[in-house]
């Protein structure tokens, strides 16, 4: 095990590092599914970046050094996205949250780590992280994998994204709209 | 050991050596620890209750309230799925409790996560603005939607797939084009949405469905009331959808809705209609999105497994008394007299605070 490296442990509730036992299932627009343990997750090429948050009451959470796979590295195994697809993030808390293309392409809103004063047009990548400054994911903090939206510059994102436990990621189309449009 | 020493020392001896082993191993008397009460509240409640925090631990020094604000569905999700434990629970939609907690059992017990709750205060839902936001000087109670369909206008409302209020704004915004007959209100004060906003309209029933991802074309939504409130006073938009007791606390200009569309009662009723705002993704697995207009009422629990059970009866007794009653005045949230939706359940220690 130790030859595995850090990354292969996590923490467990009694504070002790555990070997890790989670799949990721990866589900494309077709309905093709494909499932990866963790070591085969920690096999693909990872980024290593600052990225912060902040909660719906205002409460500031990093920035962190986080260490994670591109979620687009992870989406391109199952076909990837097209603009029209919406991308669905589940968890083992039974939360999940639904992206667009364009969210997934950057068009999420950047705020400043001081005032959480909006700072239009910082760049964001979405990452599935399974480091935190240079630790495995603390199980509060969404061990083994959270998907984070970082940016580099220290700009925070909203928490409701930062989705902990995740299971499973879903392309698939936006459900055709019901009744008369607005 | 000390009478092996007594008798080579004397008594005198024994008690200066114990006296400095002591002192060098900074032994102190052990302090008493506090007890943690863990309060977790609605993200409208912050601010009254950081200031009851602060008057409760002053009457209770053996006390460290320690209060922890998210959305009242995340409230309750603390204590029912996420395990992080929870004495007392206030949440602003107190509709949520009943199915997320009197229905749902504990691990390995028949016993629900709650069993009663009290409602104890209300809200206002109306319009927060700046001196700056455009056309403040002319905004009132009877030109609202029209000053909010003005192209040069910039509204923002709060997610309603995360946001009670953000619901509510859509609520309001139908109400209204029902209360002034104009049917085209919705549209004109929030505009198009890239994935439509849709409405279904059956009879008395009417159902706005807000699709899986909310992009707006002309007014702005954010997740949170915090950053709403953000790029408000930040001139980034002119008004914005929020509670009376919220925009008050942050000093903010507020256009009170009229009674049928405010939420603060049930006058809504009055417009005849059964409305509801139904989310066209599930964000919990625990709770279906739909959410029936209903007035904003507020309401609070124990958990059937909060550690302190003595102490938090001790806090909503402080809470609803006579200081926590001048606390939430001082912080404009307005009270309603306390009622409990199941007597028989309530605590004995609370018993003779409600009807």
């Amino acid at each position: 095990m130790a030859a595995l490296g850090l990354g292969y442990l996590q923490w467990t509730q009694h504070n002790r590092l555990a070997p890790v036992d989670w799949d990721l299932a990866l589900v494309g627009r077709d309905g093709s599914e494909k499932v990866l343990s963790y070591a085969e997750l920690l096999a693909l090429p990872t980024v290593e970046t600052a990225g912060g948050f902040f909660s719906s009451v205002g409460t500031i959470y990093g920035p962190f050094r986080v260490k994670g796979i591109p979620l687009e590295t992870l989406l391109d195994l199952v076909g990837g996205m097209t603009a029209s697809d919406l991308l669905q993030v589940s968890a083992r808390d039974g939360y999940s949250m639904v992206f667009d293309y364009r969210q997934l392409q950057g068009d999420i809103d950047t705020f400043a780590a001081d005032t959480l004063r909006l700072v239009p047009g910082g760049a964001v990548q979405f990452l599935l992280i399974f480091e935190q400054d240079g630790q495995p994911l603390a199980e509060n903090d969404g061990a083994p994998l959270r998907l984070a939206i970082i940016n580099p510059d220290g700009l925070l994102t909203e928490g409701h994204w930062w989705v902990r436990w995740v299971t499973r990621l879903g392309v698939r189309a936006p459900s055709p709209a019901a009744g008369s449009g607005n | 050991m000390q009478t092996q020493l007594q008798g080579r020392l004397g008594p005198l001896a024994v008690v200066a050596v114990s006296l400095l082993v002591l002192s060098l191993s900074g032994c102190k008397p052990a302090a008493r620890e506090k007890v943690k009460l863990k309060v977790i509240c609605a993200g409208s409640l912050m601010v009254p209750f950081a200031e009851m925090e602060k008057a409760y631990e002053a009457l209770h020094p053996d006390v460290d309230v320690l209060i922890e604000g998210h959305g009242s569905v995340q409230v309750i999700r603390q204590v029912t799925e996420l395990g992080a434990g929870g004495d007392v629970l206030a949440v602003a939609d107190h509709s949520l409790i009943p199915p997320m907690m009197y229905d749902v059992k504990m691990p390995d017990s028949d016993r629900s996560y709650a069993t009663w709750q009290i409602t104890f205060a209300g809200n206002t839902l109306g319009l927060a603005y700046t001196p700056a936001s455009r056309y403040a000087d002319e905004i009132d109670a009877s030109n609202w939607y029209e000053i909010l369909s003005r192209p040069d206008v910039k509204l923002g409302i709060s997610d309603p797939r995360f946001d009670a209020c953000g619901y509510r704004a859509l609520m309001a915004c139908w109400l209204a084009g029902v209360l002034y007959d104009k049917p085209d209100l919705f549209r004109d004060v929030l505009g198009e949405f890239e994935y439509p906003v849709s409405l279904q309209v059956q009879g008395e029933r009417c159902t706005i469905v807000v699709p899986n991802v909310v992009r707006p074309l002309k007014a702005s939504v954010r997740g949170s009331s915090v950053v709403l409130l953000g790029i408000l006073e930040s001139g980034d938009i002119d008004y914005a959808f929020e509670y009376l007791s919220v925009a008050r606390q942050r000093n903010l200009g507020f256009v009170e809705l009229p009674p049928q569309i405010n939420l603060a009662s049930d006058a809504f009723r009055s417009l005849g209609y059964d409305l509801r705002v139904k989310i066209d993704y599930q964000r919990y697995a625990s709770l279906i999105p739909e959410f029936r207009c209903q007035e904003i009422l507020y309401g609070l629990t124990i958990p059937e497994n909060g550690p302190h059970p003595q102490h938090a009866c001790s806090f909503v007794r402080f809470m609803v008394g006579l200081e926590g009653q001048r606390i939430f005045a001082a912080q404009f949230q307005p009270l309603l007299p306390l009622v409990v939706d199941r007597p028989e359940h309530l605590p004995v220690e609370l018993a003779d605070l409600v009807q």
